[in-house]
């Protein structure tokens, strides 16, 4: 132990015995603010941590991980709604079911003349 | 998770010092108990959760940031009171100290004039506590008085190991510096000291 140490250690032996001065109000309001501490704590305790914070702490080592996939999400989730909105996905999937039917394109050109034809 | 039975056995530990050290630090005994009282609160509170083993750090946290929302009111506070009395509106809630009221009961287990030595020793001690800078009172206080490990310590005051080494050595050295000009030698506080 340095001389240092040495020096602190006696002036903490006076101040722990001026903890043992305290006035008998202070000790007192000492007392009765560690009993109002100790009652939260005993409402914290039957109450729970709570399923939020239960959670949080299930998943707080996947953190990065887990806001990585929401942005993805977010970000597939947008370009899902937009193409939805302007309608650009239901042409894109009109063209594909025309180009693989069985029937030539021409058959739906002018479906109301065969007709015709056919009743004459 | 520490149970109440641990808290208690912490708090009832720790609660002296806090108010003593909080008392140094902001030097009026009611606004030291409201703090030590808002940092039991705050970690009943908010840190139940922790083990009992994270604690005293928790609770030096705490009860550091307690102090420096104290004094950011009081600067506050401060500036409102110098408006209010420039504008000829006397502050009524000051009420005039009686240094009666702060002298502690003596403990008659010694004799007197021991007694009365020791209680001028510790006087002077804790003025001289009370008027380091604040940052080597509180390295001090967390090193010496709550055993506190340099790392520890420089992350409750959020500053290297480094500075929690220099606020100490600083400290000691103001302190030795205080005493001596009442007369007291290393070797005068270790005789005073062995006693207790």
């Amino acid at each position: 132990m340095t001389h240092e140490q040495q020096f602190a250690q006696e002036v903490v032996q006076y101040l722990d015995a001026s903890t043992q001065q305290l006035t008998p109000e202070t000790a007192s309001g000492l007392q009765q603010a560690r009993q109002r501490a100790l009652a939260a704590h005993g409402q914290h305790v039957q109450a729970g941590p709570g399923v939020l914070a239960l959670l949080a702490n299930r998943f707080l080592p996947y953190q990065r991980g887990l806001s990585l996939a929401a942005l993805a999400g977010a970000v597939f989730f947008t370009f899902i709604l937009t193409q939805e909105l302007t309608g650009h996905g239901n042409t894109e999937r009109g063209d594909a079911f025309l180009l693989a039917s069985e029937l030539p394109p021409e058959a739906y050109l002018d479906r109301g003349f065969y007709s015709w034809l056919e009743q004459r | 998770m520490a149970s109440t039975q641990e808290l208690s056995q912490f708090l009832a530990q720790v609660e002296r010092r806090a108010f003593k050290q909080t008392a140094y630090a902001v030097r009026d005994d009611h606004a030291a108990m409201d703090i030590v009282q808002d940092a039991m609160l705050k970690l009943a509170e908010k840190y139940a959760s922790r083990p009992v083993e994270e604690y005293p750090m928790l609770f030096q946290r705490i009860l550091q940031n307690t102090m420096k929302d104290y004094w950011r009111r009081q600067k506050i506070r401060g500036v409102w009171t110098t408006l209010l009395s420039s504008l000829g509106v006397s502050n009524d809630s000051d009420e005039e100290h009686d240094p009666l009221e702060s002298m502690v009961a003596e403990n008659d287990s010694d004799e007197p004039e021991v007694q009365y030595e020791r209680q001028q020793t510790i006087t002077i001690i804790e003025d001289a506590i009370k008027n380091l800078p604040t940052r080597q009172r509180e390295a001090f206080i967390m090193r010496y008085w709550e055993e506190m490990d340099v790392a520890e310590t420089a992350a409750v005051m959020g500053c290297s190991e480094g500075s929690v080494k220099t606020h100490c050595s600083r400290a000691v050295h103001a302190l030795a510096i205080a005493l001596e000009k009442y007369g007291f030698s290393k070797q005068v506080l270790e005789k005073a000291g062995g006693g207790q």
